[in-house]
């Protein structure tokens, strides 16, 4: 199987640089609380990266990251705010995010419409329909110790999002690589056309997609609301940008076809490790936004770089019958 | 040498093996927007048999494969199957059926790698996961049979378009094809892996493959083929075994028709030299070619699909890069840009109308005064009445019809397309006119128009630089012409050659000499 | 035959669309129909306009921009500093717009030089500049002078200036992109972007300019808007770049490109605002306007989608494919796929 490291090597070229700085500038960066802390945001964010990457994978985009992960953070909220037990309360916030995704997948797949509308349309629906639910916003605080385990409990020193994290980026490499309901995945993303001669349902495959996403918000936001200990309707402001910024910068190809699990969690980690670097070394935080812009940027130059270096042309050309493409 | 193809056809292709096809190709007739690709067309397939397809371009060959693959549907005739008559709705359905196609195009997943594009859509599963191991061994083995070292874990985008075929091909010998058809694979092997894919070829026959073979190499056809079927202007012109005709005898199927019809040409004497490339090259396209183009004098450029004849012309006209050589306009040296160059009196007439010439659903006076709109423009505003007379104008003088400048280009026919186009590279007054392909998928009227008009630019002091894949227009129109193999010039013929002569030298596999 | 019907639906469907708006409007409040009302809508939706009509050029070129409300934001940022700091406002004004026309010169040149698909340069740049709008500006509030304050509150024959100001940009755009040789030609690029280049045009610049047009007019409405309001915050114009998206695709201009006139974003434009107005005074709760904005794209993006190919389907049977190839619908244009041999 191809595996590209080229841009893996790159990311852990980066963390290590930032490692280093903070090493010399603030070693009390690395006190194990701190380590801690930094390892379940980690966690939490190549979750959200997991979910981005299947669906960029096929070649779409979901910019109503956002709203899926605040609508489903919510509800998990609500229901353990019910007293329904942390096992419920997940199911809900996973269901939730599965059935928003399936919308998003229905508008692509079946009504046709290109990703980008289709996700920018439902991101103000679900985003506009959660306000409304909730009747102005709502803020849920006092969530019962058994849900807010989930994001602050710990087994055997490591913490419970870490533990979520694992299990999940290990299953889907294993399903990305080793499976061929995970190949398809980049076959459709590579080539439709060619993957629907192969006899692939690429529709199918595509409309998945996005139910995998909205499952691993749903993930990530119960665990971000557990930990935190409490749910807002803002929850999701700065999500749909974070998704797309580990998805590319983790190697992620926004044509589709490429993409590892290894490349989202070293892109969690170099986010989260810049954005805690910034406030530990008296920065101000409010740059945090910038600096995603920023990366997403690099990461796309240095691609192209890459790409300029290997000889390869920047979009596959010419050789391989696929669908027009556009500036 | 001009008999009718139809009549005798198809008790020919009945007479050379009377068991019963594989594949069974009656009568099959398919036209595009009017015009004609393939007209009662008989093609029969045998288990165990080697059969090559030839014809020139634009004979019908693609068309009639797009039909067994099932990526058209036929607007007349039947196709059967074993005896029993079927329908390919698509590509997938003749897949099923034990057809495998390797086009020319790849239809493989760059972002993939070789391992994984020769299961693609049928990885081995051992449990829930995929049986990489397995997959792996049998790949090898494959590929040690064919002679092939390709990597397995390589990006297959990161191939050359040779080697990708080669891995379309083993993925299709791999599934077990029961009817397999290259499209001109030959076009991008070396002799190595062009012999081994031959053997794999004959064992897959002896084993009771139908292979279908198209290729424009002759000896190639000579050394596997059993079966050869020549089509012509969408019609089966010959069927035969190949042990009992020789190359000449294809050549001549191929060719068939009278070349002096229609391309009449006025007698000019050429004058000062507009053009002068030495030892140009451009990357691999091209390399080393010199030539002088006069005013008053067409130069045809012969060759095969791949042989740079495309990149040499785009070089020319600022479209594609110049890697060493050099390259004179008139007297000067102009800079490689294409606003450049069509100000230094190029025009360039793209070979893919549709992809890279028209505007599909823009007007005919926007496709036609794109280039000249500053002549039109006063106080930085375009006046629209002095461009669209300037449209009808050019659509007047070069025949466009019908004679409606607000249509949109796309609902005109080709022919007519291929005019306002023609009409577009005009408005700039170039003395240099660079056309690829200037009549492919224009219909005889249009044809023997575009031809006459071209005649009349040169007679008043126009250089032509004419590609084209169409080899009677070329024999008919050039004044001389150059034959381009593998990116070079290997060499140059007068007027009133035999197509036959250029056909060879074009289509011969002998090493080009470094 | 098709063509025609899908050149003529936006407008149909646009006129539809705006008497049901109306209608319904009216029927949700009797105050909306009154002059002063709609002018008043109008006003509150003309920055959004101008932007509208910034990323219709990048629409028109098969690209889309969703960094123009980051622009926005930097820009009036830029201006709020810069007159907080002793600048003269027309001064900073025109820095201000500045700032604009160099946030569209990154896009574009990322866009057309290094050859990165739109969507995501636009998405990062809407990170990165909203986030120094926000980091320069330390979240806070900037006054704007009154030296301007006309441009934003004031009236011209009873019209209100941002109005007018709307109607004068996108006349000029009108002129620009009708009746110039560069409007063919950006036309021409949407159209075909290979057939441009063989046709021996300067795309790139071409490209580049479009960006450049979207980023200025970024900032032109920002100029309208902090003046209206006599402030400048970095979270001005969240949001805009769906609202802006949305006008575009209601105002039927194809997202791959080549099709669509900015008659069609100004009604939108023009029918979005009157939703919006008409939901407000009938104190709909803006959340519930979003997601009208929301279902309206969708909406529309599917009638545009479907319509055309039911409408010809009924009328005749069509077996003539041209040249071999299937007719192909607008596939995914905004999200990039790879390119094709023919």
């Amino acid at each position: 199987m191809y595996r590209d490291r080229s841009s893996q090597i790159s990311i852990a070229v980066f963390l290590g640089i930032v490692l280093a700085v903070l090493a010399l500038l603030a070693p009390r960066f690395f006190d194990p609380a701190n380590l801690g802390d930094l390892g379940t945001s980690v966690a939490i964010t190549a979750v959200v990266g997991l979910g981005a990457l299947a669906v960029i994978a096929t070649g779409n985009i979901d910019v109503s990251a956002g709203a899926i992960f605040a609508i489903s953070g919510v509800a998990g909220a609500s229901a353990a705010d019910a007293g329904l037990g942390p096992v419920a309360s997940l199911a809900i916030a996973v269901l939730t995010g599965a059935v928003l995704g399936a919308v998003n997948g229905v508008l692509v797949t079946l009504l046709q419409i290109p990703s980008i509308i289709a996700t920018l349309g439902t991101a103000s629906v679900f985003s506009g329909g959660l306000i409304f639910l909730t009747d102005g916003g709502l803020w849920i605080v006092g969530l019962p110790k058994d849900y807010t385990w989930l994001g602050q409990g710990s087994v055997l020193g490591v913490s419970v999002p870490i533990l979520f994290a694992v299990v999940l980026c290990v299953l889907s490499a294993l399903l990305l690589t080793q499976t061929p309901a995970g190949r398809r995945i980049f076959a459709v993303g590579s080539n439709a056309e060619a993957a629907r001669l192969a006899g692939i349902n690429a529709k199918l495959v595509e409309g998945a997609t996005f139910v995998i996403n909205g499952i691993a918000l749903g993930i990530a936001s119960t665990l971000t609301v557990a930990r935190l200990g409490q749910a807002q309707t803002n929850l999701g402001d700065a999500i749909t940008i974070l998704a797309i910024t580990v998805a590319v910068v983790g190697g992620t190809s926004v044509f589709g076809g490429t993409g590892s699990v290894l490349g989202i969690v070293l892109a969690a980690a170099l986010v989260e490790l810049t954005r805690s670097a910034l406030t530990f070394l008296h920065l101000d935080p409010l740059w945090s936004e910038s600096l995603q812009g920023l990366f997403i940027l690099a990461a796309l130059v240095l691609s192209v770089v890459q790409r300029r270096r290997a000889g390869r042309r920047l979009r596959p050309t010419s050789i391989f019958r696929t669908e027009a493409s556009r500036a | 040498m001009l008999t009718d193809p139809k009549s005798s056809a198809h008790e020919e292709v009945e007479a050379v093996n009377p068991t019963h096809p594989v594949l069974a190709l009656s009568g099959i007739s398919k036209s595009f927007a009017g015009v004609h690709a393939l007209r009662d067309v008989d093609f029969h397939l045998h288990a165990g048999e080697v059969n090559a397809l030839l014809g020139e371009n634009g004979a019908g060959k693609s068309t009639l494969i797009k039909i067994i693959a099932g990526a058209h549907q036929p607007s007349g005739g039947r196709i059967e199957l074993d005896g029993e008559e079927v329908r390919f709705r698509n590509p997938h359905a003749a897949s099923s059926a034990g057809i495998a196609v390797v086009y020319q195009e790849t239809s493989l997943a760059p972002d993939l790698s070789v391992l994984e594009n020769l299961y693609l859509g049928a990885w081995t599963t051992r449990g829930v996961g995929i049986g990489w191991s397995t997959m792996r061994r049998e790949a090898q083995e494959l590929f040690a049979r064919l002679n092939m070292n390709i990597p397995l874990d390589m990006r297959l985008g990161s191939l050359s378009k040779a080697t990708a075929q080669q891995v379309e091909i083993a993925r299709a010998l791999l599934r077990g094809a029961r009817i397999l058809i290259l499209d001109e694979p030959g076009s991008v092997l070396n002799d190595t892996e062009l012999r081994s894919l031959h053997e794999l070829l004959t064992e897959s026959r002896d084993a009771g493959v139908a292979v279908v073979y198209i290729t424009h190499r002759l000896e190639e056809v000579f050394r596997i083929a059993d079966r050869i079927t020549v089509l012509r202007d969408g019609v089966t012109a010959a069927v035969a075994q190949a042990a009992e005709v020789d190359e000449p005898w294809v050549v001549r199927q191929m060719v068939g028709r009278d070349v002096e019809g229609l391309y009449a040409r006025t007698p000019v004497e050429p004058g000062e030299v507009v053009l002068r490339l030495e030892g140009l090259s451009g990357g691999d396209a091209f390399r080393d070619v010199d030539l002088t183009l006069r005013a008053g004098e067409i130069v045809g450029l012969a060759g095969l699909v791949g042989a740079g004849r495309s990149e040499l012309a785009q070089c020319i006209a600022g479209l594609h890069p110049q890697t060493s050589g050099r390259m004179r306009i008139g007297d000067a040296e102009v800079a490689a840009t294409p606003w450049a160059r069509q100000r230094a009196g190029i025009g360039y007439l793209p070979g893919d109308r549709g992809g890279q010439g028209i505007f599909s659903f823009r007007t005919l006076i926007s496709n036609i005064t794109l280039t000249t709109l500053g002549a039109f423009t006063r106080a930085g505003m375009i006046r629209r009445s002095a461009q669209r007379a300037a449209a009808l104008a050019a659509m007047e003088r070069l025949g466009v019809k019908p004679l409606l400048p607000e249509l949109a280009i796309g609902n005109l026919s080709g022919g007519n397309q291929q005019k306002a186009l023609i009409a577009r590279v005009l408005a700039t007054e170039p003395s240099l006119l660079l056309l690829e392909e200037p009549t492919s998928g224009v219909d005889i009227g249009a044809k023997e128009e575009i031809h006459n008009l071209i005649d009349a630019l040169v007679a008043e002091g126009m250089a032509v630089l004419l590609v084209s894949s169409d080899l009677p227009e070329l024999v008919g129109m050039s004044d001389r012409i150059l034959v381009m193999r593998e990116g070079r010039i290997v060499g140059e013929f007068p007027r009133g050659a035999e197509p036959e002569d250029v056909m060879g030298l074009a289509f011969s596999s002998a090493p080009v000499e470094a | 035959m098709r063509k025609r019907i899908a050149d003529h639906l936006p407008t149909a469907v646009l006129v539809v669309l705006l008497v049901v708006v109306v209608i319904a409007m009216s029927g949700l409040s009797r105050h909306f129909l009154a002059v002063s009302n709609l002018l008043s809508a109008i006003q509150l939706a003309a920055p959004l306009g101008i932007i509208a009509i910034g990323m219709t050029f990048v629409v028109l070129i098969g690209g889309i921009d969703l960094s123009v409300g980051s622009t926005f934001a930097l820009s009036a940022i830029a201006i709020g500093m810069l007159c907080s700091a002793g600048v003269p406002l027309a001064l900073a004004a025109v820095l201000g717009l500045l700032v604009g026309v160099l946030c569209g010169l990154l896009n574009g040149v990322l866009v057309s030089a290094l050859g990165l698909p739109s969507i995501v340069v636009t998405i990062a740049t809407m990170a990165g500049y909203r986030g120094l709008a926000l980091a320069i500006s330390g979240g806070s509030s900037f006054p704007i002078p009154a030296d301007l304050a006309f441009l934003g509150q004031g009236y011209v024959a009873g019209v209100p200036m941002p109005v007018i100001i709307l109607v004068i940009v996108f006349a000029v755009a009108a002129v620009m992109l009708m009746t110039t040789p560069y409007g063919d030609r950006l036309y021409a690029l949407g159209a075909n972007p290979v057939a441009l280049r063989f046709a021996a045009q300067r795309s790139r610049r071409l490209t580049l300019s479009a960006y450049v047009v979207a980023g200025f007019l970024s900032a032109v409405a920002a100029l309208v808007y902090g003046t209206m309001v006599s402030s400048a915050k970095s979270n001005f114009g969240t949001g805009y770049e769906l609202a802006a998206v949305t006008i575009v695709v209601v105002g039927g201009v194809a997202l791959t490109g080549g099709r669509g006139s900015l008659w069609g974003a100004l009604l939108a434009t023009v029918v979005i605002a009157l939703l919006q107005n008409g939901l407000s005074i009938s104190f709909v709760p803006t959340e519930i306007q979003t997601m009208f904005v929301g279902g309206a794209l969708i909406l529309t993006a599917v009638i545009y989608r479907w319509l055309p190919p039911l409408l010809v389907a009924g009328r005749r049977r069509d077996t003539v494919v041209d040249g071999g190839r299937t007719s192909s619908t607008a596939t995914h244009p905004a999200t990039p796929t790879k390119e094709t041999t023919q």
